[in-house]
């Protein structure tokens, strides 16, 4: 990993960190993020009643598995082995809340659909081939429910993810200063007000504006990922495959 | 019949050419670690490991089934279309023809999607269906579906083989069977049909061959319901352990070549006399087609109904996800209705230059890689030594090579291999993968083109005075000409449709449409991505216009 090292912002051409939650927003100097996304779910407005609508993490299994006619075949999630973000996404919720493998059970009793892409599965709910979508990258969702009124986007109440889209200056890249103007411009407020513009995005900034999502929902229930080492506990082979094989185990119980 | 001088270099540098995207492939899957970090220990761990994975055998059994079925399924459509076609008064002809090959200018995975689009649970013809019938009559998604669908789509490949061989037979013997009374049943199946045993063993193989590593439709179609084959479980690796895991995936790639060893030696086994059935002779031919009578409409409407599921129903919902901003239960689709897509793609840069480019592999590097395998072609031209056994085996073992790894594999030759590494990022890189990775397609076409001109037809030009190299230049290759340029034709459309190859190679300067469409599918933009397809399905059709409207014949 050596030589993905970051290079040091530095001081006149660094970044204007004021501002920003530093512990959350950079990691020593060397990683920024510079847009947060929530991961969210998604759901067909057309096909799923007010009440069968998941809300909360914690209850997710247990509808799922109280309304079969509903969601039989009709969820969609990702396939965690073909994507780095899918495997993240769950990894966290299992960080986050006890008995987070009742979900996958679930998803393996109600035949769930896995996908390789947030987009592919915001194709399949708002088709109406699946009801419900679990753990999207929002800003594509969002996206297409500007155009989409049938699509519908859930931030679990109880905890919402929200990972960084990050920014960093490899050691041996050839324009270091191009580089370092850059990401000052994603930084800076003029950057921030830019990208906040994108529908399922909210600034790093916090003194710019947010769009488009609930400023309290932010406030409460939104859990950004914090930069740092700890972050490559996903990285471990023999974790990793530890984590899968029970995801595998617990989606084949709920088949049977 | 040409000189060693001239065949030992040709083979020399097309086993170059194959051998080392290979020997990297086979040096990685014995490390530990990528072969560029310079750090891994020689292992069998890889091998270890990935015989140890239940998903492994379950992916390699569910590829022998998908690759069975497709040969059970293609083989005979195949069979039959090319006998009907080429031989028999079936109606239209003239327009059934271009339409056959329609499958296979879809790159399998926007086929995969226009299905999902057109016939998945919320499709547009399965709404209809189940508005009339209250149910869905189909399921896209189950194992039997894609394996026929499959197979429906290699029917092109067959017939491409089968009637190329069909029609450089000259109808006379046919004739002779019928003239003595003989049902055009009978005809078909006891004199044209042993005839064209060779093609037949090829395209067996050739299509057991690309079951294997078969990956689009599965991918779209089966893997979201757990339906693995091997290139999926190899796709799967790249992510599985959060950093590509190069030398599993290479492991993975060596067990497959293994299993294209003995194939290629059962053809072989298959094909020792292939003599017997050379049946060009110094002599004229012209073909009769056989009546079909009161057969002739229904037969008709089989043909017109396999086009129909295998490229009307998949190229309809290409068309009209490309025209929607979105579709689905209750969506009225004239509302959805929208240009943008379509202007974007149109607008941007990047995917012009990939359209300019696609143009540029299909065309020019078509015609550059059948040179190329016309002249190894003629290096083994009836000649069954050593060497042109060598030729064999080395033609095919690229085959057993998934397109996806065989670009991955020249990368890696282009970046570390310092004499290749400023070609890198240019259009070479990729017309070179693309040579290799269809070398066993466009070389099958020549040599049928080759071998069916009568020995005695050189041989009168050899003993009239004319030097090896004049016979091949003077007789040979003009009265090849024909098929030379139908192989121009058929590289241009794999080409044109090749999407795996070029994945890894693609940077700035390479993109191709594509792997365009697998980068924009992997994102999920599918309307994009059908709007991509269908510009490059249109080019395909312009392609194929000017070539049949300048004479090139692939039918009579």
């Amino acid at each position: 990993m050596a030589d993905f090292y970051a290079a040091r912002a530095t001081k006149n051409g660094g970044a204007p960190l004021d501002g920003f939650v530093t512990a959350l927003h950079t990691w020593d100097g060397k990683v920024y993020t510079v847009m947060n996304e929530p991961m969210c779910w998604v759901y067909n407005k057309k096909l799923l009643p007010e009440d069968k609508i998941p809300r909360d993490h914690a209850g997710l299994a247990k509808l799922l598995n109280d309304n079969p006619d509903t969601f039989k075949g009709k969820v969609s999630s990702y396939d965690i082995e073909k994507t780095g973000v899918g495997f993240f996404s769950v990894a966290l919720d299992n960080k986050r809340m006890e008995n987070f493998f009742e979900i996958p059970k679930a998803f393996g009793t109600a035949k769930a659909r896995f996908l390789g892409s947030s987009g592919a599965m915001v194709e399949s709910v708002a088709s109406g081939e699946s009801v419900f979508g679990y753990n999207l990258t929002c800003s594509v969702p969002a996206f297409q429910a500007q155009k989409n009124p049938n699509l519908g986007i859930v931030y679990p109440s109880d905890f919402t993810n929200v990972v960084g889209r990050v920014a960093l200056i490899p050691n041996k890249a050839r324009n270091q200063n191009a580089a370092k103007l850059f990401l000052d411009f994603l930084l800076s407020k003029d950057g921030q007000s830019l990208m906040a513009a994108t529908p399922g995005l909210y600034p790093a900034h916090k003194d710019v504006p947010v769009k488009g999502l609930d400023a309290e929902m932010i406030k409460t229930s939104f859990k950004p990922v914090e930069l740092g080492p700890d972050l490559l506990f996903n990285l471990d082979p023999k974790e990793r495959l530890a984590f899968l094989s029970r995801w595998k185990s617990s989606i084949a119980s709920g088949r049977r | 019949m040409l000189a060693l001088s001239f065949r030992l270099p040709v083979v020399a540098i097309m086993a170059a050419t194959v051998m080392l995207p290979l020997s990297i492939i086979a040096y990685q899957s014995v490390l530990s670690e990528p072969f560029f970090m310079g750090g891994g220990a020689l292992t069998l761990d890889s091998f270890r490991y990935i015989f140890s994975d239940p998903a492994f055998w379950t992916a390699l059994q569910n590829s022998f089934g998908v690759a069975t079925g497709m040969v059970l399924v293609a083989l005979p459509c195949g069979a039959v279309l090319a006998y009907l076609l080429v031989r028999t008064d079936l109606p239209a002809r003239w327009l059934l023809e271009p339409l056959v090959l329609v499958p296979m200018l879809i790159p399998s995975i926007v086929l995969g999607f226009g299905y999902v689009v057109a016939v998945g649970p919320a499709g547009f013809y399965t709404q209809i269906a189940r508005e009339w019938l209250g149910f869905a009559p189909w399921n896209v998604y189950s194992r039997a579906t894609i394996t026929v669908l499959a197979g429906l789509s290699m029917v092109p490949y067959v017939y491409i083989y089968l009637s190329t061989a069909l029609r450089s037979l000259g109808s006379d013997i046919e004739e002779a069977a019928r003239v003595a009374g003989a049902h055009p049943l009978r005809v078909a199946l006891d004199v044209s049909l042993p005839m064209i045993f060779p093609a037949i063993v090829f395209s067996t193989v050739l299509i057991f061959f690309i079951g294997l590593e078969l990956f689009g439709l599965p991918l779209v179609l089966g893997s979201p319901n757990g339906f693995d084959v091997l290139a999926v479980y190899l796709y799967k690796l790249t992510n599985l352990l959060g950093v590509p895991s190069y030398h599993l995936m290479a492991a993975v790639v060596m067990c497959l070549i293994a299993m294209t060893i003995p194939l290629v030696f059962l053809q072989r086994l298959f094909l020792r006399r292939a003599e017997r059935y050379v049946s060009v002779r110094g002599k004229g031919n012209r073909s009769r087609p056989v009546p079909l009578g009161r057969w002739r409409w229904p037969i008709f409407a089989i043909v017109a109904a396999w086009i129909t599921v295998t490229a009307l129903v998949p190229l309809s919902g290409i068309v009209i996800r490309s025209f929607v901003s979105h579709w689905g239960v209750g969506v009225n689709l004239i509302e959805a209705f929208t240009l943008d897509t379509m202007r974007q793609i149109l607008t941007d840069t990047v995917m012009l230059r990939g359209i300019v480019n696609s143009v540029l592999i299909g065309v020019v590097g078509g015609a550059l890689a059948v040179a190329c395998y016309t002249l190894v072609a003629l290096a083994t031209h009836r000649r069954h030594d050593g060497l042109s056994r060598f030729v064999d085996y080395l033609v095919l073992v690229p085959r057993g090579l998934p397109g996806l790894v065989a670009g991955l594999a020249f990368l890696w030759v282009f970046v570390f291999f310092p004499p290749l590494a400023p070609l890198r990022s240019t259009l070479f890189s990729v017309w070179l993968a693309y040579t290799v990775v269809w070398l066993a397609y466009g070389m099958r076409l020549i040599s049928t083109s080759l071998v069916q001109i009568g020995k005695e037809v050189e041989e009168a030009a050899r003993s009239c005075g004319a030097s090896q190299g004049r016979t091949i230049r003077d007789v040979t290759l003009p009265l090849a000409r024909n098929g030379l340029l139908a192989s121009w034709l058929l590289i241009f459309l794999m080409f044109e449709r090749e999407y795996a190859t070029g994945v890894y190679l693609l940077t700035s300067g390479t993109e191709v449409i594509g792997t365009l469409l697998v980068t924009l599918a992997e994102t999920g933009a599918m309307d994009r991505a059908s709007a991509l397809s269908l510009v490059n399905v249109v080019i395909i059709g312009i392609g194929l216009g000017i070539a049949l409207r300048f004479g090139v014949k692939i039918h009579d």
